[in-house]
């Protein structure tokens, strides 16, 4: 019987090892950062992390932004179509994940943007 | 009135700052000492002892309850010396949020945390009798309330003082600016913190390398409580994220969430093989090692929210605090890891599982399943540091991975709840597919259904019919029992009702496991059936998504000192829905959406007012969301049978420790 246990560990264990395994392989993006993707174009879909700038554009009703990201000293424009998160405003980070076209312009499919917990109002300058 | 207070508020502030430290402190030391005489006591089996930790523990915990009363005081008054309460309120936050205040940053979070761990530790402890294992109990949740109180004590004070008070203080960030606020935090926080009870009942087991039936049964109520909150806490999540954040979802798979429904998962498990163990007393090694690991789990979960150091949208200011948890995980999976290999062979029951085809087999898939979904979601939340371990660049995946791997497994899960409640114990021999008629005609007729409204996707083909199985199947078991009680003598009603009380727990157990499928098919019909369109409309303009037709009927925009609000009204038919959403200007411009819902039993229209600040237009964002208001009406009935079949049974209680040591001391006074 002990056997049978063993068995059916083993099965349940492949089956699982096999759906993760595949669906890593097919959905797994790479975190890139801002001065990675400016030198290199051609790369395929990335993550980024950005600081958003004071250049905030809404075109389209809203339904369109664009925006400078920056982190770490360097920096690209954004283009982002879809709605935005209710915390999005200049100064937070958002991570977008999508690539960079051939202008240069990094067009973003999703825009997440960090929940500061430190829900603290905006410093005056 | 501030004139007239104004000259004697500094002695005030000075007090509670001062008072909420020195009773940490007090706290701290107290529940040391706790720690220490309940493991003496353990070892010598000295009851007196034992009792004198466990009073410690109590007051250890009254300690933590007088330090949350200041913090909170120190909110109600507006006492901005104290650093935390300036930078988490102002004189404008309404009074119920001042109390969500108090749990919505680093520190006051913590001390809530402790609070739970503290006063569920001690409930927990009320009445137990015997020795060894309460006071082994007691010497575990004294360390782990000693060690949150140092964090609270030394590492992230909640009670960091300013040596000058501003005027107002900074206010609480907008989004958590709702009456979710107010429940949905409380209850995971205290779900997370409430692992810890059963975890401690576990490791005093092991620590004792004895269990009897009654300690078996306390373990597994404080695991279903544990369970009951997160259950709620999670539900309570989805439905703030669906009601105030306006994406239309209510579960993103980020890895806050993620952590959330790990302790989740493996107690689940437990939950299900713990009845192997009461029955057959099989598995006490594996059941021991599941409530263990939803422990571990829940402090793994702490530290990735509280260190930063995996990318999430709710991510916390990066603190000192991760190092810590690291080192709290680190000591548990050691410690109780050596303890499970340690009595590992004293455990072992002589018993087997006979046949995959019975109950036991069933809780055992049910297990692997739902050990493989907790690994699955593990693996996915930390990919980012393995990743980077590996190859040097951080990987992530979203929720199309979480989807394509946890889809398949959930399948299999509720597959199992359609057939496992039918089969019997031990072996269900030749005969096993007539219990299972039932839910196989459910599906069969759930697949007809389906076809006949024109269902041609594979996916909701198979997932259908399942579901209906898994419901046909919870429903018999109440049909059977009224049967019983109608073939009792008497009026039918009453004696359903006997027969439902006096088997609490197994019909709580079926209500869970209803709201369990009609949750699912809130979670599938969503997930299959999702529409969404976009637009920008002028008044008059109209839009349509589904079979409805929305008409822009007005905007509005009002402006309220540093505020603008935005309206939207729209016209549906005759009825009028409107959607708001307010800028802050105080806060950078960030923003908060009121989402105009409009229920019915079988779908949402669900309407989002984008930022779109244009004059006379409004920017839309429309969701039809088939089927969610099954999702909240499921969790009300899992947390129904959670409530009905952990509610107390009528049994009498053994004689408590105190009764015992009080006649054992009496018994010595005399004979001297």
């Amino acid at each position: 019987m002990i056997f049978k246990i063993a068995g059916l560990v083993l099965v349940v264990g492949a089956c699982v090892g096999y759906l993760v395994y595949s669906a890593t392989g097919t959905s797994a993006e790479y975190y890139r950062t801002v001065a990675e993707l400016r030198s290199d174009h051609t790369s395929g879909d990335a993550r980024v992390l950005g600081t958003v700038q004071d250049d905030v554009q809404r075109l389209d009703g809203g339904l369109e932004v664009r925006f400078t990201a920056t982190d770490s000293g360097a920096s690209m424009p954004v283009d982002y179509r879809g709605q935005l998160p209710d915390i999005f405003r200049p100064g937070i980070q958002v991570v977008v994940e999508g690539r960079m076209n051939a202008d240069g312009v990094f067009v973003a499919r999703t825009l997440l943007a960090k929940c500061p917990s430190r829900f603290t109002a905006a410093a005056p300058k | 009135m501030p004139l007239a207070l104004h000259g004697r508020r500094p002695q005030v502030i000075v007090l509670l700052a001062q008072a909420g430290a020195g009773a940490l402190l007090a706290g701290l030391a107290l529940a040391a000492f706790a720690a220490l005489l309940s493991f003496w006591a353990g070892s010598r089996e000295e009851v007196l002892l034992a009792l004198v930790g466990r009073r410690a523990l109590w007051a250890a915990a009254a300690a933590v309850l007088a330090a949350s009363l200041c913090l909170e005081a120190g909110f109600l008054t507006h006492d901005f010396s104290i650093l935390f309460v300036a930078t988490h309120s102002d004189l404008a936050t309404p009074v119920p949020l001042l109390a969500a205040a108090f749990y919505s940053g680093q520190e006051g979070s913590l001390l809530y945390w402790t609070l739970v761990l503290a006063v569920l530790g001690s409930i927990s402890l009320v009445g137990l009798g015997g020795a060894r294992l309460p006071a082994y109990a007691t010497g575990v949740l004294a360390t782990l309330l000693a060690f949150f109180l140092i964090v609270l004590s030394f590492v992230a004070p909640p009670f960091a003082t300013l040596a000058l008070a501003p005027p107002d203080g900074l206010g609480l960030n907008p989004i958590l600016r709702d009456g979710g606020m107010l429940i949905h935090p409380p209850f995971l926080l205290a779900g997370f913190s409430s692992f810890a009870v059963p975890f401690s009942f576990a490791i005093a087991s092991l620590l004792a390398g004895r269990v009897d039936a009654a300690w078996i049964a306390q373990t597994r109520r404080l695991a279903l409580l544990a369970w009951g909150l997160q259950s709620a806490g999670l539900t309570l999540g989805m439905w703030w994220a669906y009601h105030v954040l306006g994406w239309g979802g209510y579960w993103g798979w980020d890895p806050v969430e993620n952590v959330a429904l790990l302790p989740w998962l493996a107690t689940t498990a437990y939950l299900h093989s713990a009845q192997v163990q009461e029955r057959r007393g099989m598995l006490q090694t594996w059941n021991f090692g599941l409530v263990i690991l939803a422990y571990c789990l829940a402090v793994f979960g702490t530290f990735v929210v509280r260190s930063g150091i995996i990318q999430s949208v709710h991510s916390f200011a990066l603190s000192s605090i991760g190092p810590w948890f690291l080192f709290l995980l680190a000591a548990l999976v050691i410690v109780s890891g050596f303890l499970l290999a340690l009595r590992a062979p004293q455990l072992r029951s002589g018993r087997q599982v006979e046949s995959a085809l019975s109950r036991e087999g069933v809780f055992l898939l049910q297990n692997l399943l739902f050990l493989g979904l907790a690994f699955a979601v593990f693996w996915g939340t930390v990919l980012p540091l393995v990743s980077d371990l590996v190859t040097g660049r951080q990987a992530v995946v979203g929720p199309a991975f979480y989807e394509r791997v946890t889809g398949p497994l959930f399948l299999a899960i509720l597959a199992l709840l359609a057939a496992g409640p039918l089969l019997p114990w031990r072996r269900a021999g030749r005969a096993w597919l007539r219990p299972l008629r039932v839910p196989l005609l459910a599906a069969a007729g759930g697949l007809a259904a389906l076809l006949a409204a024109g269902v041609r996707d594979a996916a909701p083909l198979i997932t259908g019919p399942v579901l209906c199985a898994a419901a046909a199947t919870s429903i018999w078991e109440y049909v059977r029992g009224a049967r019983f009680a109608r073939s009792l003598p008497g009026a039918w009603l009453p004696a359903a009702a006997r027969l439902a009380s006096r088997n609490r727990r197994r019909y709580g157990a079926y209500l869970a496991h209803l709201g369990i499928v009609v949750a699912a098919i809130g979670f599938a019909g969503s997930h299959f059936w999702q529409q969404e369109t976009q637009a920008v409309l002028g008044t008059g303009q109209a839009l349509s998504i589904g079979h409805y037709q929305l008409t822009l009927a007005g905007t509005e925009t009002t402006q309220d000192g540093s505020r603008t609000e935005y309206r939207a009204t729209f016209l549906l038919g005759g009825e009028r829905l409107e959607a708001r959403r307010t800028v802050y200007g105080d806060f950078g411009g960030q923003s908060s959406t009121l989402v105009a819902i409009r229920s019915t039993p079988f779908e949402d229209l669900y309407v989002v007012l984008a930022d779109g600040r244009v004059p006379g237009q409004a920017t839309v964002v429309v969701f039809v969301n088939p089927l969610v208001p099954w999702i909240w009406t499921g969790a009300a009935l899992l947390i129904l049978g959670t409530l009905l079949g952990s509610w107390p049974g009528g049994t009498r209680r053994p004689e408590s420790a105190t009764q015992v040591a009080r006649r054992s001391v009496l018994a010595t006074g005399n004979g001297r």
